[in-house]
C-alpha cells in the first residue's frame, strides 16, 4: 500500500507560500489586538495626564505597525521600560515608510528597533539601509548586526545593534540623529532622506548594570591571544568583554557551555573592532536562569569566511573550560 | 558600517532541534514557527488533499491551519508533539470544511462510496480506490499505513475514540477491498 495513493500526491512547489500567508494573516490579527490594547492604554494615559495629547496620524501609523517592542523582539524576559526611549516616529518617502520605534543605550551599544513598510511587497531580505548616526552633532562610525522579521507582505521589522568603532563616551543625555539615505529592496534601492532626531540616555541602565573582572586568556590557531576582561549583567542581558591581538585574521568565536542548573549557555560575538570586542549571551535560545550561580564556558573559534554566520557550527574548541562564579558579581 | 551581520538568525534556527523551535514558537518567534510548519508541509498537504481532492482547496486548508496554529501556538505544551497537534488542527478544519460542502450529512453512516463511479470503469486500481474513500477513511489510512502513527495518536489527531479509529480502518479496508475485489490489503 505504501507505494500508492499518498506517495503519488504531488505537493505543489508554492505550498510554503500558503504557510507564509497563514502566518501573515495571524500576525495581522495579532496586530489588530495590539492596536486595541495600545489605544486603550493611550486613552487611559490621556485621562491621567489631563487631556491635551492626541493620537495623530503618524503616531497611529507607528502603533499600527509596532507588533513587538525591543524586549519582545529580542526575547528578553525582564522589564526594559525604564531604559527604553520610545520614539515611534514615521517618515514616508516614495512609498517607503521608515518608523523609528524604540532605542536603548546599553553601555557603548546603541540598540535601535525600526519598522520598514513599502507600498510594494517585500521579502525578508529587504529593508537594509544606508544610514549614518550622529551623536551630539558628531558622526559616529559604527559596526552593526541584528535581525529582522517580515511582519506581513509589506512590512519588515528589525532590531540592530550599533557599536562604535572608536572609544567614545556615551554617558549623559545624548542628542542622536540617524540619517537614512537609501533603503535596499530585492530589485531596487530607494534613495531619499529619512532623518530622525531624538534624545536618549543610557545612564540609568549603566547604574543598574553589575559587573565582575575576568582574566582568562586563550591562544587562537594563528597565535593571537584573546583575553576576557569582564562580565556584565543587566536587564538587557549578559556580556563578556574581551581584548585581542591584531593579526589581520578575522576569527569567528563563541563561548558555549552551561550553567550549574544544566541550562545551555551561548555567548556570541556582539561587536568586535581592532583590539576589543564583546560577547553577548544569546537570548534567541533563552534568558539566563535567575537561579544560576555559576557558568562553565568553553571558547570555540574558527577563521571567518566571507559568508559570515553560515559556518559558525564548524568552530573548534580553544583551550580549557573555565568557570564564572556569578555570586561574585557586584 | 564596516561589518553587517544580518539575517543570520534564520540560518541558525534551521539547525535547531524541533524541541527548541517549539519552545521559541510558543514564546512568539514566527520564524521558528514557520520552520516548524514547513518541516511538515508535505505530510499536512496529503491529509488536506485527502479531504479537498484538489490542489487549491488543499492549499487553502494549509493556509487556514497555519493561521489558526500560529494564533493558538501557546496552547501547545512544550513537550507535546507539534506534528500531532497541528495534524489535529488540520483534520478539524478539513472536517468542518468537508461537512459544509459535502452532500453526505451523516458522518457515521455505513461506507458511502461513490459507487456509481466504480462501475464506469470495470477495472480500478488501488489509488483510485483510496481516492474514492470518505476523507476520514483516507486520513486513517494515511496516518496508519503511510506515517506509521499509532492508534492512540491517530485517536488524538482525529479527535475520535480509539475504537472509532479501528472501525474506520476496518471500514476503509473493507471499502477498498470491495472496490478492488481482491484480498491483498489483508496481508498486513
Amino acid at each position: 500500500m505504501k507505494d500508492n495513493y499518498f506517495k503519488d500526491i504531488k505537493v505543489p512547489e508554492n505550498i510554503n507560500l500558503s504557510v507564509k500567508e497563514g502566518i501573515d494573516r495571524a500576525n495581522k490579527e495579532k496586530s489588530k489586538k495590539m492596536i486595541k490594547n495600545t489605544m486603550v492604554a493611550g486613552l487611559l494615559g490621556i485621562v491621567i495626564i489631563g487631556g491635551f495629547t492626541t493620537l495623530n496620524g503618524t503616531a497611529y501609523a507607528s502603533i499600527n505597525k509596532a507588533i513587538y517592542d525591543i524586549r519582545n523582539f529580542l526575547g528578553i524576559e525582564k522589564d526594559l521600560d525604564n531604559y527604553t526611549t520610545v520614539v515611534n516616529k514615521s517618515i514616508e518617502k516614495q512609498g517607503v515608510t521608515v518608523t523609528l520605534n524604540e532605542v536603548i543605550l546599553d553601555d557603548n551599544e546603541l540598540i535601535i528597533y525600526k519598522t520598514i513598510s513599502s507600498d510594494k511587497k517585500v521579502d525578508v531580505m529587504d529593508g537594509r539601509m544606508d544610514e549614518k548616526i550622529f551623536i551630539n552633532g558628531e558622526y559616529l562610525s559604527t559596526s552593526s548586526h541584528g535581525s529582522s522579521y517580515r511582519i506581513d507582505e509589506y512590512t519588515i521589522q528589525e532590531v540592530m545593534f550599533y557599536n562604535p568603532n572608536e572609544d567614545i563616551d556615551l554617558s549623559g543625555n545624548l542628542e542622536i540623529k540617524i540619517d537614512i539615505s537609501k533603503v535596499h529592496f530585492k530589485n531596487e534601492s530607494i534613495t531619499d532622506n529619512w532623518d530622525f532626531e531624538f534624545k536618549a540616555s543610557g545612564d540609568e541602565l549603566l547604574v543598574d548594570t553589575t559587573e565582575m573582572p575576568l582574566s582568562n586568556t586563550f591562544k587562537l590557531e594563528n597565535g593571537d591571544n584573546i583575553k576576557l576582561e569582564k562580565y556584565t549583567s543587566n536587564n538587557i542581558g549578559q556580556k563578556i568583554y574581551f581584548s585581542k591581538d591584531i593579526s589581520g585574521d578575522d576569527y569567528d568565536m563563541l563561548l558555549r557551555g552551561s550553567d550549574n542548573l544544566n541550562n545551555k549557555i551561548e555567548f556570541e560575538v556582539s561587536s568586535i573592532r581592532s583590539q576589543k570586542g564583546v560577547f553577548r549571551l544569546s537570548t534567541v535560545e533563552d534568558n539566563l536562569d535567575e537561579n544560576a550561580t555559576e557558568l562553565k564556558l568553553t571558547l570555540y573559534a574558527g577563521k571567518s569566511s566571507e559568508m559570515s554566520g553560515e559556518h559558525i557550527y564548524d568552530l573548534k574548541k580553544v583551550g580549557d573550560e573555565f568557570t564564572i562564579d556569578l555570586t561574585k558579581i557586584k | 558600517m564596516n561589518k553587517l551581520i544580518i539575517f543570520q538568525d534564520i540560518k541558525k534556527k534551521e539547525q535547531w532541534s524541533e524541541e527548541k523551535l517549539i519552545k521559541k514558537s510558543i514564546k512568539g518567534d514566527s520564524q521558528c514557527f514557520e520552520l516548524l510548519v514547513i518541516k511538515y508541509t508535505s505530510y499536512l498537504y496529503k491529509i488536506a488533499y485527502g479531504y479537498s481532492k484538489n490542489e487549491q482547496d488543499a492549499l487553502d486548508l494549509i493556509q487556514e491551519c497555519t493561521y489558526r496554529a500560529w494564533l493558538n501556538i501557546k496552547q501547545l505544551k512544550k513537550d507535546a508533539s507539534f506534528k500531532f497537534w497541528i495534524s489535529r488542527l488540520l483534520v478539524n478544519i478539513a472536517i468542518d470544511s468537508y461537512r459544509k460542502e459535502s452532500k453526505i450529512s451523516k458522518i457515521d453512516n455505513e461506507v458511502e462510496l461513490e459507487v456509481n463511479d466504480i462501475f464506469i470503469e470495470e477495472k480500478i486500481d488501488l489509488n483510485e480506490a483510496i481516492n474514492l474513500l470518505r476523507p476520514e477513511y483516507k486520513t486513517v489510512i494515511l496516518l496508519k499505513y503511510f506515517e506509521d502513527i499509532t492508534i492512540p495518536d491517530i485517536s488524538y489527531i482525529m479527535d475520535i475514540p480509539q475504537n472509532t479509529v479501528k472501525t474506520y480502518i476496518k471500514r476503509a479496508k473493507e471499502s477498498i477491498k470491495g472496490i478492488l475485489k481482491e484480498d491483498y490489503l489483508y496481508e498486513r
